[in-house]
């Protein structure tokens, strides 16, 4: 019996099954690492992804920006975000799909945040949009349910929904350790408006998307033991590459730290939670971020308070921010 | 990817049935051994990942992983798994999988799997027991903690000659996985074979109590000749810790002497007579250095005691009598031989072990 797209949709259920029987073989805990590669740039290395009592070792390496805008052919901490959403989006209505015996001649999502007018940095109640398209034999109905799953059980969409606390490690001779709890959005302020950034992830099949943003290609897979193919960093890295990037950005500004600094970010994941009614959060938990000095100096402590003051994707992950949901089905818009 | 349906519908009640003796959810036939460490190892580990070896593993499985392995991503590092405290000091970030055998060849050193499991969950890490030497009749590593266990059914699952698969059992969710990775290289195996060892596991018990008591009592009697400095026979009085685990420990035994190649050769002759191989469930001596590792350096021999002088003897099920009276005429008349040559020698068997 062949996989319909790619997906091992029993093997997904069974796991499922297991999670709910033994649920500390559902904790996943991941995490990346960025260190410095030249102005403005890093090397992001994912480090080894535990799942319960077992790991995964996926040492997947690539460049990444620091800063916005990225030099050309990098992606900047935004646009990782922008992929990540995408990509967890686009696999999860492909799983929905696939539970419908269902399979779209093209699967596409488009992601889309709202800048300040002006330029600066990005206001922490800007819109994020995400526009499912989905071409092929489906009808309305199915494309609805497969979009309302996506959204229930897309870790990274229900991240960045959700306020999350980050918890922040400056790692010194007297470490200091730092929470930055979420700002709450209100939803009668005035939106701002001006440019937008955007992405677009294109599902291949199975678990592998596609996404592409500013030019620059991002592929998103999952570990085989979570029925991926081992092929790229799951959306949930690339988020949290985006948060160390950024972070690594304000570590090595002039005056903030010797260029040595790392940095290292991690977060834990139930995977019950979009798996379940049972009440277990989907997003991502636990969110740390530890700024490891380099040799012969220190992270310098105004430059972690600079980050939790101005980072666009920190305080995308930290506070919650609605995400508009559209679907477009053949080429029409469909209300969702 | 694609899972296919390995199994036929007469194949797929004895896979259950080898999951019933090993107390796993569900199993998986292979076409061969090596086949089936392999989908394992391969499904539990990651490209860039980390495997813990047996450094005493040989022949295919052996070749699969020195070479086959690190060829496809996987970093594997060689410990004696019965040292717990090398294990340890081997892991790293990114080990996942420990992959031992519960009766390491040619020195007979039983794994303590129970002691083995613990350090491996508590490490993260999977354990993946081969248990071809044991077989569930005497060893169910899964009882223990092992993650996943391997054998090839050759030598006593079937115990006839007649089949030359592996096999894989293990949790539902692991074997998920196992399966979905043996499957694009054809895994499964043909049904008149899965009836041959259907047939074949009626009497594996039977089978395996007297191929045990045979080799302690091939076992004694190489103890007494004085041309023989060592026999590898693992026991309850060695190993008081299997008690709790192992039901016995199987028919394979080894003994060294100091006798020359020659001599050898003509010892390995009296057990085996005019067979080439392992037949009818009949005992087959061989000499690890020129056979099963010989494509190893003679470093890496030595290093898992296959030295020159090394038998390994599969005792059968036939009547031991004649083979210890055939062996142990050989044996004695080598060293009559030997230490009229060479009178200045320090008499063999002085220092047995």
């Amino acid at each position: 019996m062949s996989l319909l797209n790619g997906v091992d949709l029993e093997g997904l259920h069974e796991l499922g099954r297991e999670f709910r029987q033994e649920p500390w073989e559902a904790q996943l805990g991941l995490g990346v690492e960025a260190t410095p590669d030249g102005p403005d740039r890093c090397l992001i290395s994912t480090g080894p992804v535990r799942l319960g009592t077992t790991r995964a070792a996926r040492p997947f390496v690539f460049p990444h920006g620091t800063g916005s805008p990225a030099a050309a052919g990098l992606r900047d901490p935004l646009a990782s975000v922008l992929a990540a959403l995408g990509a967890g989006v686009a696999s999860e209505v492909a799983t929905a799909l696939t539970g419908h015996r269902v399979s779209p001649s093209r699967l596409e999502v488009r992601t889309q945040a709202q800048l300040p007018t002006g330029g600066g940095t990005l206001d922490p109640r800007s819109d994020l949009t995400v526009e499912v398209r989905i071409d092929g034999d489906v009808d309305e109905e199915t494309a609805l349910q497969c979009v309302a799953a996506a959204r229930t059980r897309s870790t990274v969409l229900r991240t960045l929904e959700e306020a999350n606390e980050i918890r922040a490690v400056l790692v010194a001779e007297e470490n200091r350790y730092l929470t930055d709890r979420p700002h709450e959005y209100r939803a009668d302020t005035e939106k701002p408006g001006g440019a937008r950034r955007s992405a677009s992830a294109v599902w291949e099949s199975g678990l592998l998307v596609v996404a592409e943003v500013d030019g620059v290609t991002v592929q998103t897979d999952q570990p085989k033991q979570l029925f991926g193919g081992d092929r790229a960093p799951s959306p949930e890295e690339h988020l949290l590459a985006a948060l160390a990037a950024e972070a690594l950005g304000h570590a090595t500004r002039p005056g903030g730290s010797d260029h040595g600094a790392s940095i290292h970010a991690s977060a834990r994941l139930d995977l019950r939670g979009p798996d379940s009614s049972e009440g277990v959060p989907v997003g991502l938990g636990s969110l740390l971020v530890q700024f490891l000095p380099g040799v012969g100096a220190d992270v310098r402590a105004e430059a972690v308070d600079a980050w939790l003051t101005d980072g666009d994707v920190l305080r995308l992950v930290r506070d919650n921010h609605p995400v508009k949901v559209r679907l477009v089905l053949n080429g029409d818009s469909v209300g969702v | 990817m694609s899972v296919e349906t390995t199994a036929s519908p007469s194949v797929s009640p004895v896979e259950q049935r080898l999951a019933q003796l090993h107390g796993a959810d569900t199993a998986l036939l292979a076409p061969s051994a090596v086949a089936a460490v392999s989908a394992a190892l391969l499904a539990l580990s990651n490209p860039g990942g980390h495997v813990i070896a047996s450094r005493y593993a040989h022949g295919p499985v052996g070749d699969f992983l020195r070479d086959g392995l690190p060829r496809m991503g996987r970093e594997v590092t060689f410990v004696d798994c019965a040292d717990l405290d090398e294990v340890a000091a081997a892991i790293r970030p990114t080990t996942q999988v420990v992959f031992a055998e519960s009766l390491s060849r040619p020195l007979m050193l039983p794994c303590p799997v129970n002691d083995l499991a613990p350090l491996a969950q508590t490490n993260d890490l999977l354990l993946v027991v081969d248990n071809t030497a044991l077989s569930p009749a005497l060893l169910r590593p899964l009882d223990l903690g092992a993650a996943v266990v391997v054998e090839d059914c050759g030598p006593y699952l079937d115990g006839h000659g007649d089949l030359n698969t592996g096999l894989v059992a293990g949790p539902r969710r692991l074997m998920h996985q196992i399966k979905a990775q043996a499957a694009p290289g054809g895994a499964g195996i043909d049904p008149w074979s899965g009836r041959l060892l259907d047939r074949s596991l009626d009497t594996l018990g039977l089978r395996m109590t007297t191929i045990q008591a045979n080799a302690d009592r091939v076992a004694v009697a190489l103890r007494d000749c004085p041309a023989v400095t060592a026999v590898h026979r693992p026991s309850f009085d060695e190993h008081p810790w299997a008690l709790e685990t192992h039901d016995g420990f199987g028919g394979l035994l080894a003994f060294e002497t100091e006798l020359p190649a020659a001599e050898v050769a003509a010892l390995v002759q009296a057990v085996n007579g005019d067979a080439t191989t392992r037949e009818a469930m009949s005992t087959l001596a061989l000499v690890p250095a020129a056979t099963t590792h010989a494509a190893l350096s003679e470093r890496q021999r030595e290093a898992m005691g296959a030295h020159r002088g090394l038998i390994s003897i599969a005792v059968g099920i036939e009547d031991p009598g004649p083979l210890i009276r055939r062996l142990t005429r050989a044996l004695d008349r080598a060293h009559s031989v030997h230490a009229a040559v060479d009178g200045r020698r320090t008499p063999i068997g002085t220092e047995k072990r």
